[in-house]
């Protein structure tokens, strides 16, 4: 009588243990091949308004036409941008200005301490355009500052060293995640539009073959008061 | 292209040295006249190399061209600034800095479209570095023909720059390579590991089970 009971029971309960052993074994060996990631969500502030001035020329008193005069003088040079600051995960770092290199890639500086400025962007406090800054996740000499400013939330302030001793304010507004498959979008690296700043770098799966990641991560700021 | 602060600095050491050596003048062109003079001179040779370079080497028109102008416009330029040289007395090196021409020997390495990319942003940098060294003159020069030099090629390299940046933002950024090492990428692995072992045990015990449970019904069909 007892064993007539038991027996149902006891093959729920085996068929239950095969089951969820082959679906723990499964996902197992799913994970541990999987390559190693730097997961970011991609994600975007709700601003109530934006912030982009409506004209960035200061206003021109009416009748004062400027008298005719020879060469326009040279506006003063903008030195480079010297300086990154996130205070929410406690990012305090070099800027160093970079240009491109051989087959187009932007060229980083080598301490994975230091972030890249791209020459041919916009300065910060400029009028219009965009600040490009790109940093390292991580090299092989180890973690890059872009792995810490990853970890600030959205609406984190930024600080750009004006390479004056001042500083440009920013907020961050939206983190995107693009594939690297597909080109990255020109209007990133646009010099004209509403002043913000971007900044680029790596991360989705680690290929540990190729030692390369598949996206690129973007962060874009706003400025800020 | 890879060290970008260096023009600036090796720039003033070589001036300075270069100066220190020249003759007393007539007129008095103080210590940062001279400075400027030489900088500013080593400067044009080496953006007269420079241009030559693009003409023969670079595969885009707009580049090609540009090197045209900049040979054309830094000849005009270095010839005002011996002339005002030579009447102060102030004797001018006859070739561009070691750092200059390590520069652009480093472009020169490259071919086709990266010998553009690597010419221009050669570009963006000297020629930001030139305008500074003119501002400089205007803050702390005394000579007034040193100056007149200095405002006279401001607009002209300020041109070059506008240029050289167009240049460069119409040829891009392809790519942002920023991680190689790996640390920062999070791996499963472990926990996959640990994972599979429970797993596999739960799938070991199962089996055992059951083939324990048909050895005792076929004993207990034998009683």
């Amino acid at each position: 009588m007892s064993t007539t009971t038991r027996r149902p029971a006891r093959r729920v309960a085996l068929v239950a243990a095969a089951v969820l052993g082959a679906a723990c074994l499964t996902a197992g060996v799913r994970m541990a091949v999987a390559p190693p990631r730097v997961d970011v969500a991609p994600a975007a502030l709700v601003t109530s308004a934006p912030a982009s001035p409506a004209t960035s020329q200061p206003p021109v008193p009416a009748g004062a036409a400027p008298p005719p005069v020879p060469p326009p003088p040279v506006p003063p040079l903008a030195p480079p941008p010297d300086r990154l600051r996130v205070a929410d995960v406690a990012v305090d770092v070099p800027v160093v200005p970079v240009g491109v290199g051989a087959g187009g890639a932007l060229e980083l500086p080598d301490e994975p301490g230091a972030v890249g400025w791209w020459l041919a962007g916009a300065s910060p406090g400029a009028a219009e355009g965009t600040v490009v800054l790109a940093g390292h996740v991580d090299t092989v000499t180890g973690p890059g500052v872009m792995a810490d400013v990853l970890d600030a939330p959205l609406g984190a302030r930024v600080e750009v060293g004006d390479g004056r001793g001042g500083s440009v304010p920013y907020r961050l507004v939206e983190r995107r995640v693009l594939p690297k498959a597909t080109p990255l979008p020109a209007e990133l690296f646009t010099t004209t539009g509403p002043p913000r700043l971007v900044l680029i770098t790596c991360g989705g799966d680690f290929d540990r073959r190729t030692r390369h990641y598949t996206d690129n991560v973007v962060l874009v700021a706003e400025p800020a008061t | 292209m890879k060290k970008l602060t260096r023009p600036v600095a090796v720039l003033v050491a070589v001036a300075a040295g270069v100066a220190l050596a020249a003759a007393p003048a007539a007129a008095a062109p103080n210590e940062q006249d001279q400075l400027f003079l030489v900088a500013a001179h080593q400067a044009n040779l080496a953006e007269i190399a420079s241009g030559q370079a693009a003409v023969a080497e670079a595969v885009t028109p707009g580049v090609k061209e540009m090197g045209q102008q900049l040979v054309t416009d830094h000849q005009a330029l270095d010839a005002q600034l011996t002339a005002v040289a030579q009447q102060l007395g102030v004797a001018l090196p006859g070739t561009p800095t070691p750092e200059q021409q390590a520069a652009l020997a480093e472009v020169q390495a490259e071919d086709g479209q990266d010998f553009d990319t690597a010419w221009l942003y050669l570009q963006i940098e000297s020629h930001r570095a030139t305008l500074a060294l003119g501002e400089r003159e205007l803050a702390a020069g005394a000579e007034q023909a040193v100056k007149d030099l200095a405002t006279a090629s401001a607009p002209v390299v300020q041109r070059h720059l506008d240029h050289a940046l167009m240049l460069a933002r119409e040829l891009g950024v392809d790519a942002v390579p920023a991680g190689t090492g790996g640390q920062a990428a999070s791996s499963e692995r472990p926990l996959g590991l640990a994972l599979s072992l429970v797993g596999g045990l739960l799938l070991a015990g199962a089996g055992a089970l059951v083939a324990r449970s048909h050895r005792t019904t076929r004993v207990a069909r034998h009683r």
